[in-house]
């Protein structure tokens, strides 16, 4: 069981020239799997949105999240960001009905230009063959939703 | 998959960073200027109050049991639509169910929400970091920098922070691949930034002093 990474790729127009904003994809690691994806968000030139999975063990039966991160990346603008929502949309194992859970807002946060807000959870398990996604919005994102991010649960072993 | 050279790399790296030193340089992380007292964030969400941000905002206060209140308040009215309810290690109000689509948790979330929001804000308000904690996590920040090499030790907080907007997505992108990351830690330049704002901690909607101070619940 592991989790396969979307890609999705970005590009955008700067003064400098044509830039890739991202290249998602899985990373393999010793003990663990990581796997991200990166989207376009609202907001300023290069904002992002990325959904990074961590899979408890390479080993593991079941597919095991150990972290899962929601993360919204200012891009060209610094400033106090408020409103910050961040929502995870997910499967649980042996269930085909999505489940929710939404980060509200309360108070800001001071952010630099490239930097990021994000939200963590220690998730579990979820259903395989599902995919596991992220989305986020605040005041810099102009309040609109990131679309969503996702990885998917497949079987490899 | 997109594969890029490194001459293109190399060149995409440069446009971002005569972009983040001209924009790290000109707009350094304060609150963003609030237009007028009508129009900020503050004064917005206390425009309408809610009968128990009426009651507690009477005094222009809200104390340590009127914030565990606000919490029984949005709990109770989260959990009457079945929602599970968290508060997450910053004091933010989770909510977790199957039972919605997305856009139904969000409005059923901000319909709670908007009956003690006002008092979580104000608590914030009253919590905020003072000048002296600002200065020192801006100090930790630049210190952090330096020691990565990003910096000169006594660099300023303008010149710390242009350093961390031209290296951060690049370094970013190598951590994330790495086996670095399989540990969930940040890389080491995004890690200086978490530290600041932890340091920093939650900062109060712009506005929101003035607004309170000319509030009338009567």
């Amino acid at each position: 069981m592991r989790l396969r990474g979307a890609r999705i790729s970005a590009v955008a127009i700067a003064l400098a020239g044509v830039m890739a904003l991202t290249t998602g994809g899985a990373a393999s690691a010793h003990n663990y799997d990581t796997y991200f994806t990166h989207v376009s968000a609202p907001g300023s030139l290069f904002a992002t949105h990325t959904v990074i999975i961590k899979t408890t063990s390479k080993t593991t039966y079941v597919t095991n999240i150990w972290r899962a991160e929601s993360k919204y990346t200012v891009g060209m603008q610094a400033g106090n960001m408020c409103k910050r929502y961040h929502q995870f949309r997910y499967v649980l194992p042996r269930e085909s009905v999505k489940r929710t859970k939404l980060t509200g807002p309360e108070g800001c946060g001071p952010m630099l230009v490239n930097s990021i807000d994000y939200d963590y959870w220690y998730a579990g398990g979820v259903s395989t063959g599902s995919s596991f996604c992220t989305r986020s919005k605040n005041s810099l994102s102009g309040n609109e939703w990131s679309e969503w991010a996702c990885v998917t649960a497949t079987h490899s072993h | 998959m997109i594969v890029w050279t490194a001459r293109e790399r190399l060149a995409q790296a440069f446009g971002l960073a005569v972009f983040a030193v001209a924009l790290a340089g000109c707009q350094p992380a304060e609150p963003l200027a609030a237009p007028s007292l009508e129009e900020s964030a503050g004064a917005l969400l206390l425009r309408e109050l809610s009968d128990v941000e009426r009651e507690v905002l009477a005094d222009r206060f809200v104390s340590a049991s009127e914030h565990e209140k606000s919490e029984v308040v949005v709990r109770q009215c989260l959990e009457g639509y079945e929602l599970e309810v968290s508060i997450e290690p910053d004091g933010r109000i989770s909510v977790e169910t199957s039972d919605f689509d997305e856009a139904e948790v969000e409005r059923l979330f901000n319909e709670c929400w908007v009956e003690v929001d006002a008092i979580r804000e104000v608590w914030r308000l009253q919590n905020q970091p003072s000048p002296e904690q600002i200065a020192h996590a801006e100090r930790g920040f630049v210190d952090c920098v330096a020691d990565l090499g990003y910096v000169n030790t006594g660099a300023s907080f303008g010149e710390a922070s242009a350093a961390y907007s031209q290296n951060v997505l690049q370094v970013r992108e190598e951590w994330d691949t790495s086996t670095k990351a399989e540990n969930g830690t940040p890389n080491p330049l995004d890690a200086c930034f978490l530290a600041y704002t932890e340091a920093v901690g939650v900062l109060p909607l712009p506005g929101l002093a003035e607004a309170l101070a000319a509030l009338n619940v009567s």
